[in-house]
């Protein structure tokens, strides 16, 4: 009861908090106490002046839009202070500067919490109000939630503080009590929310695979490279740090592979399926995450591979996505340190190959056998488009060594297309033929697809991989600071004695008219990590070798599950118009149990008792007699309510045959009337009669 | 072989710190594995060195050495202040830590330990480093007689450069001539093309804000005959900007780029597009700027993080408060369209707003710094700008930076332009616009001529506003509608009886950053649209004395209203950048 005389304060302090995220936020150089005073004031002021005009709403709204245009407060004080002279001839300035920036924000909180206290259905608009600030948070990284922890914990906090303000605002049955029921309404609410939420949801996804050079894509849960290599008309690259990367010894160009894309249908494009891959798991690594336990891997011993050591220290990227350079061998995952800035620390020994242009040039194509036809079949699978085909062979007529196919093709992409993050899109809808037959200019997933798809169609073994370049310009200290821009598309190309070797297609020419530089390294942002790996590095600990695997399998459930709750939301909408359709059966059978004597009467009464149940006397009218009913609605002062509730019990109760259409409108007319005149003074003195009197007979 | 190597090399470190002891051994080893690039491994000795001599500062020294040459200046700092405490006479490590407290711009930690160091010892590179600390810290008053006292007793130039440019802080402009070019002799004597370059530049600065341009461009030149800086072309671009002869400054600005390790050729090019109009790549600039956070080239210039904040944030607000008026004057048509419209009005509002609210809190934090220091005359300006818009606290601070630059005639038209357009005095702003060089000030007859038409009552109806409008249109060609003003234009139509027309086409083009003139006044141009067939429209804009402005032809759309928005639209686009 108390919650619902305190509705106005509760509110307050929900948008005070809102207001403390929104200044946490965007204050940017202004002060905090200053701002924060000058909100409570504004607020206050404002609230005063909507509440006690007499004048309609949307009156009061136009009295304070007059009020801050005719007297804008700024130029009072301008005038005041001119007129005193003031010592602090900069007061009215900044108190300006201030004003300017807070006055928006309140005057839109108050018009909503006015609007949603006087029209029930508001209590919605409010909802939308939430939800979009949620939004506003969600997108303020520029669609990446995960890049710094403030900002996750702050779109969360927003979440948290909109879902529980309405739990209370709806529990505290404010004016809108009537309309209201708590378990029904909330997820009516709730599902509301969804559907405000679905179209940003696909937004923020589309945006950010976008801004994740088509490669990355992050969500709430999430920030990890896609399943499947989209061709986008036109991508940005962010340069949010990733993870570092530590390896000793002098710099160079490495490559961190994340996913490996061999499967191929001309709808879907490449695609991961490591179920249907012809390799061994110790190859393929089906789940690419990262054990929680070392673990080594059994791999085919190839010519010229040497072992290389790398620590990865995870800052932005999915903790349990596996990255390391190809092919792994020993992995050392490691517990963080106490507040640590690290999701994820490990250390990875892979057999890097390297075999050289004259070690290559001796190899010869897989040689095809009924064992081999599987793998073959599986890394050959294309399009069967001719041109491709017939552009492959162009490429390379007339020359003879397996190797030398495949690094002209390589040649022919890099030397003959240009670099762009904005292809452009094609007239007929299929974005490869446009890059290799027409405009010529791409990013790397359009090299990496087409160098695939030629050498299949030549029935070279290839395929797409997925990871991070590792750019050895930007090493400091043996470490090298990886950003999100660095995320990469390459293909591997299968040598039988040598393995699966890497080739980077992707031109360094960019094309015409286009600018575009990868931000160089940034001590600033990097030193601190630095300093803290430094410190802690000695005192790592091995993950633990008696690791419940248990409990990250019931993680993971949970995790992967929420994933796809994100992945589907209309599930999340169904599940919820499922879950109302269950109370409200439930809420039928309860006030049908036991059935009314006379069937007819199902409908009027039904009626009835739902606008009984939404004043929340239901519960209590069972055991109320009508003489205890009548002297609650004189008490009340609500007459309505009393010949409702008369005609209630006369349907429930009741054994003689009434006129039951009249009934039935006079029950809706009742209810209609019960909403109009029951007053949340009315309500609240009934419930406090109640409380002290208690609902038994007596 | 290459891994076959690091692999020995790796085993051989290994092997060596087993057996090495001596603190000279592991400075040593240290050593090698930095040569070797085993980072890691360099620092774990370093480490260890200062674990088992935990007296000797040599090994926290090395560490920060090692981190100051990778630009980790915390770290190195950190590691610096480590061996001080071992070793506080070591002056080496005193002077290290003010060098990287300097580059972390914290100049006034710097500036007490250069004190310290100064009081110890009669070395010219500190009374420099110490000289260059005040001007950083806006405390000229204390740095003159430093370096002069110091010239005095043995003359070095970079002592004679930091001179100058502490002179110019306090607008003293033959002693700040004077100095750099003692500092300029020196260098060339001695054949040093850097230092003289650097110093050619620091005096095209000076002069410039000495409102002698014709030094300014000319030292600027020398500066780049010296050496290819992009120092030398960033001075002629600003110069080119005031000359208001903005292709010049932006070849200039594009030829300083490649050059640049600094954000401020970006800086510069920003804020020319911004002044263009081109508001989309000046955004597109200042977002890359914005991205940059390593300050430490800062400390070799006039200039700190507050300052650059300040600039950064002045210029976004510039950038959105146009973006704002420019979208308020471009026509739109259909419910989506307005909505649309109506949205990214209110958004580019809020955010010019916003930058607004940033600039004026910064600056009024900087200038009040300056004033309280000795820079007084840059704290008013400063402090002006902050206020701008406020009468009383803007005027009173143009008031006082007019009475310290009171030896310069030169300077009072700029004073009658800001302090006009504070007091909204038209016959100040009348006084400034005749009395500017006009070959070398056209931005600030372009910025006066905008400012009297803002303060002419009637808008564009007069003929004089008329006549002002397009003065601003001839010198910048996106110096109207980013700040609401519109072009005036004489309509004539011909080719059927379009009376209809003709108020459908005004109707759009005049919501388009354009105004139509009742009758010709004799100043702007004319449109002439005319009727071809019932499918096509052709149009042509013409000055006074008949030369074309721009002209093209538009299809006939399905409707008036939308051949009429497509003719605003391709007006605006052909003759606004």
């Amino acid at each position: 009861m108390l919650l619902k005389t305190d509705s106005r304060l509760i509110r307050f302090i929900l948008h005070f908090l809102l207001f403390l995220l929104y200044w946490s936020e965007y204050a940017g150089n202004l002060p905090f106490a200053p701002g924060l005073l000058l909100f409570v004031l504004l607020y206050l002021l404002i609230s005063f002046v909507m509440r006690h005009s007499s004048l309609s709403l949307i009156s009061s709204v136009l009295v304070t839009i007059l009020l801050f245009i005719i007297f804008p407060l700024n130029r009072i004080f301008l005038i005041l202070t001119s007129g005193m002279n003031l010592p602090g001839d900069f007061v009215a300035v900044l108190f300006s500067a201030l004003y300017s920036l807070i006055l928006l924000p309140v005057l839109i909180s108050t018009w909503i919490r006015s609007l949603s206290e006087r029209f029930v259905r508001f209590y919605l608009l409010e909802l939308l109000l939430y939800a979009c600030a949620f939004a506003l948070f969600l997108g303020k990284r520029d669609w990446n939630l995960q890049d710094s922890s403030g900002s996750l914990l702050l779109t969360f906090a927003t979440l948290g503080i909109s879902l529980t303000g309405m739990l209370i605002l709806l529990l505290s049955q404010g004016k809108g009590s009537l309309c209201f029921s708590v378990p029904g309404d909330f997820l009516l609410l709730l599902m509301i929310l969804v559907l405000v939420l679905i179209p940003v949801n696909k937004l923020y996804r589309s945006e950010s695979v976008k801004e994740g050079g088509g490669l990355l894509e992050s969500n709430i849960f999430h920030f990890d490279f896609t399943d499947y290599l989209t061709l986008e008309s036109k991508i940005s690259m962010k340069d949010e740090l990733v993870f570092l990367m530590q390896k000793e010894g002098p710099g160079e160009r490495c490559y961190l592979r994340r996913f490996v894309l061999g499967s191929y249908s001309p709808e879907k494009g490449f695609f991961r399926d490591p179920e249907n891959t012809p390799e061994s798991y110790n190859l393929i690594l089906p789940d690419y995450k990262i054990p929680e336990k070392p673990v080594s891997w059994d791999v085919p011993d190839y010519k010229m591979r040497e072992a290389v050591e790398q620590n990865l220290f995870y800052i932005n990227f999915d903790s349990g996505a596996f990255l390391g350079m190809n092919q792994p061998l020993e992995i050392i995952p490691y517990y963080s340190w106490e507040n640590s800035s690290f999701s994820r620390i490990y250390k990875l020994n892979s057999s890097v190959s390297q075999a050289n242009v004259w070690d290559l040039l001796g190899s010869s194509s897989p040689a095809i056998s009924p064992e081999s036809r599987a793998f073959l079949d599986y890394y050959t699978e294309n399009n069967g488009d001719e041109d491709i085909r017939d552009l492959a062979e162009e490429i390379t007529g007339g020359l003879n060594g397996y190797y030398r196919k495949v690094a002209a093709i390589e040649d022919y992409l890099i030397s003959e297309y240009s670099y762009s993050l904005n292809p452009g899109t094609a007239a007929e809808g299929d974005q490869l033929r446009h890059f290799l037959f027409s405009a010529k200019k791409g990013y790397c997933s359009y090299f990496a697809f087409s160098m695939t798809l030629l050498c299949r169609s030549l029935g070279i073994p290839s395929r797409v991989v997925l990871g991070f370049w590792v750019d050895t310009g930007s090493e400091v200290l043996n470490f090298y600071p990886v950003n999100a821009n660095q995320a990469h598309a390459w293909v591997e190309v299968y040598f039988p004695e040598y393995g699966w070797i890497g080739f980077d297609p992707t031109s360094q020419t960019l094309a015409e008219g286009e600018n575009f530089e990868f931000a160089s390294y940034n001590p600033e942002e990097l030193e601190p990590y630095i300093q803290e790996i430094l410190a802690n590095q000695e005192n790592l600990i091995v993950s633990d070798l008696n690791f419940d695997e248990s409990q990250t399998d019931r993680s993971l459930l949970i995790r992967e599950n929420l994933q796809k709750l994100q992945d589907h939301p209309f599930r999340v909408f169904f599940l919820l118009l499922l879950l109302l359709c269950f109370a409200s059966v439930f809420r039928m059978l309860k006030a049908l149990s036991p059935f009314p004597c006379n069937q007819k009467r199902v409908i009027p009464y039904y009626r009835c008792y739902s606008a009984l149940y939404r004043t929340q006397l239901s519960l209590k009218t069972k055991d109320l007699s009508p003489a205890e009913l009548a002297r609650i609605g004189k008490s009340v002062g609500a007459e309505e309510f009393y010949t409702f509730t008369e005609s209630y019990l006369a349907l429930r109760f009741s054994p003689s045959s009434e006129d039951l259409p009249t009934w039935f409108y006079r029950g809706r007319y009742l209810r209609r009337e019960l909403y109009i005149m029951a007053g949340v003074r009315g309500v609240f003195r009934l419930l406090i009669f109640l409380l002290v009197h208690g609902g038994g007979k007596k | 072989m290459r891994k076959k190597t690091l692999f020995l090399l790796t085993v051989f470190f290994m092997a060596f710190s087993l057996f090495c002891d001596s603190s000279e051994d592991l400075l040593d080893e240290i050593d090698r594995a930095v040569k070797a690039e085993f980072y890691n491994r360099a620092i774990s000795l370093a480490n260890k060195g200062g674990k088992l001599y935990p007296e000797d500062s040599r090994f926290p020294l090395t560490e920060g050495d090692l981190y100051a040459s990778r630009k980790l200046y915390n770290l190195a700092l950190s590691s610096y202040e480590k061996a001080e405490t071992l070793n506080r006479s070591d002056r080496k490590i005193r002077e290290e830590i003010a060098s990287v407290l300097g580059l972390l711009d914290r100049n006034e930690e710097a500036l007490l330990y250069l004190e310290g160091l100064a009081e110890e010892i009669d070395d010219y590179r500190i009374l420099d480093d110490l000289g260059w600390a005040y001007f950083k810290t806006h405390q000229p008053e204390k740095g003159i007689p430093l370096l002069e006292k110091a010239i005095e007793r043995e003359f070095h130039k970079s002592l004679a450069l930091t001179l100058g440019t502490l002179y110019s802080e306090v607008n003293n402009v033959v002693l700040c001539r004077k100095s750099y070019l003692a500092s300029i002799d020196a260098a060339l004597k001695d054949g040093d093309s850097y230092f003289a370059s650097v110093a050619y530049y620091n005096l095209s600065l000076a002069e410039q804000s000495f409102y002698s341009y014709e030094k300014a461009i000319e030292y600027a030149g020398l500066s780049l005959e010296q050496m290819e800086r992009a120092g030398g072309h960033l001075a002629l671009g600003d110069l080119y900007l005031t000359k208001g002869d903005y292709p010049a400054a932006a070849q200039e600005i594009r030829k300083a780029a490649p050059l640049d390790q600094t954000p401020l050729s970006s800086m510069n090019l920003a804020s020319l597009f911004c002044l263009q109009g081109k508001l989309d790549a000046a955004l597109y600039e200042a977002d890359a700027i914005r991205n940059l956070s390593d300050d430490s080239w800062m400390y070799y210039f006039g200039i700190d993080s507050q300052q650059f904040d300040t600039d950064l944030n002045e210029l976004y607000r510039d950038i959105y408060k146009g973006l704002y008026h420019r979208e308020r004057l471009t026509a739109v048509r259909g419910f989506i369209g307005k909505f649309k419209h109506l949205s990214r009005v209110a958004v580019y509002y809020f955010r010019y707003r916003y930058y607004d609210s940033q600039f004026r809190f910064l600056a009024y934090g900087l200038g009040r710094t300056q004033w309280k220091r000795s820079s007084s005359l840059r704290g008013a300006l400063t402090l002006a700008s902050a206020a701008q818009g406020f009468r009383q606290p803007a005027e009173k601070y143009l008031l006082k930076a007019r009475e310290l630059e009171a030896g310069d005639p030169l300077s009072v038209p700029w004073y009658d332009l800001e302090i006009g357009r504070e007091t909204r005095n038209l016959s100040l702003l009348l006084r400034g616009l005749n009395s500017f060089q006009k070959t070398w000030e056209a931005r600030a007859v372009e910025d006066s001529y905008r400012e009297i038409l803002f303060l002419r009552k009637g808008g564009l109806k007069t003929p004089e506003s008329i006549e002002a409008s397009v003065s601003v249109f001839r010198q910048n060609s996106g110096g109207l509608r980013q700040y609401g003003l519109k072009l005036p234009l004489h309509l004539t139509m011909s080719g059927s009886d379009l009376s209809r027309e003709k108020r459908i086409f005004s109707r759009y083009i005049s919501s388009n950053g354009f105004y139509l003139t009742e009758s010709f006044t004799g100043s702007e141009p004319y449109l002439r649209l005319h009727k071809v067939s019932d499918k096509f429209y052709s149009y042509t804009i013409s000055w006074p004395d008949g030369s074309i402005l721009t002209s093209g032809r538009i299809h006939a759309q399905k409707s008036m209203g939308q051949t009429a928005y497509e003719l605003s639209v391709s007006l605006a686009e052909s003759v606004f950048p």
